[in-house]
C-alpha cells in the first residue's frame, strides 16, 4: 500500500490531484481550499479538539487492491466488518448497489442493471469526475464551498473516494442505495466526498453506515456531501454511523431544495469519539420542505454534537427536525440546531424538537436549539426536554414484571422510537442491536 | 415570595422570588440556597429589545421558570434563555417559556433557548414559539361585530394576559401595563 508521509502542505494536494490525473480546474479548486484550510479556525469549544492533530495524519493511501464488480470477490475482512454490523447476508442480494470505502478509495461498488437502464449513476466520486465531468463541475464545491468551515475547506483540498449519485428526471429508484464507509489503516484521514443530483420528479435513498475497526491513534473523517433535490424531486439520506471511539468524525452536509421537492435526513450516531455534524437544507424555492430525524448516543470518552440546520427562503416551505440524545458512563451529547425563516418565505412553517436522556450522574447533556423569523405570516416553534428515565413509568412497568433493565430498554425504546421508526427495517434492527450494546456494556 | 421590578445584573436570590424585565440586559440569577423557587416574566412591546437571561441552578431541588412575552412589527426582538444545572443541583427543575407575535413587516425576532445538564436528577423544558396572528381568530372577532383594530388589541390583550397576571405585585402590573399600554 503506497502512503504519502504525515501531514497537510500543498506539495501533497498537488500530488493526489497529479496521481489522480484531474483536470486542470479541480487542483486549482483543491489548491484554493487548501489555502482557505490555512485561513480558517479550528472550533476551540469543544476539549477534545485539542487532541486532534492535523500533523499527525496521512492523507491519502493508494489501496493494492483494484475495484471490484461482485460481492464474492470483496476481500473476507471487509465482509467480516459487514457482519460485524449485523447485515444479513440475504440483503446483499436485494440491494440496489453497494459501495465500500476501505482507505481512501472505493474498491468494491456493483449497480444492477435495472438501475443501469434507467440511466441512473452510482458511482465512486473519483470516477464519476471522469465520466461525468459537466455534471460534475455544474455543482461539486457550489453546495458546500470550502469557506463553510475548517474541515470542509481541508476535505475540499484532500478529497478521496465518496459517492456520486445522479437520478434522471421522472425516475423513481424503488430500492435504496447504499455505501459503507470503513477506515482500516492506522491514522489514515478520510475525505470522502459524495455528490447527489435528483432531477425533477425523481426519488433516491441513500444510506452510509460507517464502522471503523479499533485501533489505538486517532483516525480524521472529515467528509463532505452535497446534495441537490430539483423540483417534486424527493430525496431521503440516512446515516448510521459507528465509528471507533478513536474516530473525529467531523461532517459538514447541505442539501438544496427546489419546488415542491423534499429533503429528508436520517442520522444515527452512536460511534466516534468526537462529532460534529450538522446537516443543512435550503429552502430554495416554494413548497420546498425539509426534515431531519436525529439520534446520537455519547458513551464513555465520547463527545458528540448534532443536530441540523433549515433555511427557509421561499414562500409556503416547511421544515421538521426531530432530535433524541443519550447521554451515560461521562458521555457529552450536544444538540445544535437552528430554523430560520428569512423575510417573504410567507405562510413557512418550522418545527424543532429536541429531547435528552441522561442515563447517570456522570454524564453531560446540553441543548442550543435556534429558532428565528423575520417573516409575519411564517411560524416557528421549538420544544426541547431533558432528564432521566421517569421514576413513575419505571416503577410501573417493575410492578408488571419486568426487571429494571428491561424497564429501562423499552422506556429507551420509546424515546428513540420517533426516529427508528423511520428507518429500514433491517437498520432498525441494526441500531437497536448497536444501541443496546453500548447502553448495556 | 419576594417581587421586584429588576434592570441588567447578577442576582443571587435568599428567598422565593418574582423579579419582572422589562427592558435589554444581561441578567444572571445564581440559586446557591437549596429548595429555593425564582420566577422570571419579561414583557416587551414592539420595541428593539435584546434579552441575555441566565439562570445557574448551584443547589438542589431548586426550581426557576422564565416566561418571556412580545411583540414585533419592525424592531428586532432577540431572547437569549441559558439555564445551567450544575451537578450540585439534585432534584433541579427549570422551564422556558418565549412567545412573540408578529404583527409587522420588516422584524426580526430571535430565540435561542438553551441548557446544560451536569446531573441526571434534574428536569428541563423550554419551549420557543414566532407566531403571527391567526387569521382565523381575527376573523372570527369581526364577524362578531369588531373593527378590524379592536379585534387586534383584544388579541394584543389575550397575548399578553397570562403574562401579566402572573405578575403578583399589583402595582408593578400596573406600571407595566401603563408603559405599554395594555
Amino acid at each position: 500500500m503506497q502512503s504519502f508521509s504525515k501531514g497537510v502542505t500543498e506539495q501533497t494536494v498537488l500530488e493526489i490531484s497529479r496521481l489522480k490525473q484531474e483536470p486542470g480546474w479541480m487542483t486549482e479548486f483543491r489548491l484554493a481550499a487548501f489555502r482557505t484550510f490555512q485561513q480558517l479556525t479550528t472550533p476551540s469549544h469543544i476539549p477534545q479538539l485539542a487532541n486532534l492533530n492535523l500533523e499527525d495524519i496521512t492523507y491519502y493511501v493508494v489501496p493494492e487492491q483494484t475495484k471490484k464488480r461482485t460481492w464474492e470477490e470483496v476481500p473476507a475482512d471487509i465482509k467480516a466488518t459487514f457482519d460485524k454490523l449485523g447485515i444479513p447476508k440475504a440483503e446483499q442480494e436485494i440491494l440496489a448497489g453497494v459501495e465500500t470505502q476501505v482507505d481512501s478509495n472505493v474498491l468494491y461498488e456493483s449497480l444492477n442493471k435495472e438501475l443501469e437502464q434507467q440511466g441512473v449513476v452510482f458511482l465512486d466520486t473519483d470516477t464519476a469526475l471522469e465520466e461525468f465531468p459537466d455534471i460534475f463541475r455544474e455543482y461539486f464545491g457550489k453546495i458546500v464551498p470550502p469557506q463553510n468551515n475548517k474541515f470542509a475547506a481541508l476535505n475540499s483540498a484532500m478529497w478521496s473516494g465518496g459517492s456520486f449519485v445522479y437520478i434522471p428526471k421522472g425516475i423513481q429508484v424503488t430500492r435504496p442505495l447504499q455505501a459503507f464507509f470503513r477506515i482500516n489503516a492506522r491514522k489514515l484521514g478520510q475525505f470522502e466526498r459524495t455528490l447527489i443530483v435528483l432531477e425533477e420528479d425523481s426519488y433516491v435513498h441513500y444510506i452510509e453506515g460507517c464502522t471503523a475497526p479499533t485501533y489505538s491513534e486517532s483516525a480524521l473523517h472529515a467528509g463532505v456531501g452535497e446534495i441537490v433535490v430539483k423540483k417534486g424531486a424527493r430525496a431521503k439520506y440516512t446515516t448510521i454511523q459507528n465509528w471507533s471511539k478513536n474516530v473525529f468524525n467531523l461532517s459538514t452536509k447541505r442539501a438544496v431544495v427546489y419546488k415542491n421537492a423534499s429533503m429528508e435526513w436520517t442520522d444515527g450516531n452512536i460511534g466516534s469519539g468526537v462529532t460534529m455534524k450538522y446537516p443543512t437544507c435550503e429552502l430554495l424555492e416554494q413548497g420546498a420542505h425539509g426534515e431531519m430525524l436525529s439520534v446520537a448516543y455519547a458513551g464513555k470518552q465520547q463527545a458528540l454534537e448534532t443536530g441540523a440546520n433549515m433555511l427557509h427562503k421561499a414562500p409556503n416551505t416547511t421544515s421538521t427536525i426531530v432530535s433524541k440524545c443519550l447521554v451515560k458512563d461521562g458521555g457529552s451529547s450536544t444538540f445544535k440546531g437552528s430554523i430560520t425563516i428569512s423575510e417573504n418565505a410567507t405562510q413557512s412553517k418550522g418545527s424543532l424538537k429536541c429531547d435528552g436522556l441522561i442515563l447517570d450522574d456522570k454524564s453531560y447533556y446540553a441543548s442550543y436549539p435556534t429558532i428565528k423569523s423575520s417573516e409575519q405570516t411564517g411560524q416557528v416553534q421549538q420544544e426541547t426536554s431533558a432528564g432521566k428515565l421517569e421514576e413513575t413509568k419505571l416503577a410501573y412497568l417493575q410492578s408488571r414484571g419486568l426487571t429494571k433493565p428491561e424497564a429501562e430498554k423499552l422506556l429507551i425504546g420509546a424515546f428513540i422510537e420517533p426516529v427508528i421508526t423511520k428507518l429500514p427495517i433491517e437498520y432498525a434492527l441494526e441500531f437497536n442491536q448497536l444501541l443496546n450494546t453500548e447502553i448495556t456494556k | 415570595m419576594k417581587i421586584e421590578q429588576i434592570t441588567s445584573g447578577t442576582y443571587t436570590p435568599t428567598e422565593n422570588c418574582q423579579y419582572v424585565i422589562t427592558q435589554s440586559g444581561d441578567y444572571t440569577f445564581v440559586l446557591e440556597k437549596e429548595n429555593l423557587a425564582t420566577e422570571i416574566v419579561c414583557i416587551a412591546k414592539s420595541t428593539d429589545i435584546e434579552l441575555a437571561i441566565e439562570v445557574i441552578h448551584k443547589a438542589s431541588n431548586t426550581r426557576s421558570n422564565i416566561k418571556v412575552s412580545e411583540t414585533v412589527t419592525s424592531n428586532k426582538a432577540v431572547f437569549t434563555g441559558k439555564v445551567i444545572i450544575e451537578a450540585t443541583a439534585q432534584g433541579g427543575q427549570a422551564e422556558i417559556a418565549h412567545k412573540v407575535l408578529a404583527l409587522g413587516k420588516g422584524f426580526t425576532a430571535v430565540s435561542k433557548p438553551t441548557l446544560e445538564l451536569k446531573t441526571q436528577n434534574a428536569q428541563v423544558t423550554h419551549k420557543a414559539l414566532i407566531t403571527p396572528v391567526d387569521p382565523k381568530e381575527l376573523a372570527y372577532l369581526q364577524s362578531r361585530g369588531l373593527s378590524s383594530k379592536e379585534a387586534q388589541t383584544l388579541i394584543l390583550e389575550g397575548f399578553y394576559e397570562e403574562s401579566l397576571n402572573s405578575i403578583k405585585d399589583a402595582t408593578i402590573r400596573d406600571r407595566v401595563k401603563k408603559a405599554y399600554e395594555l
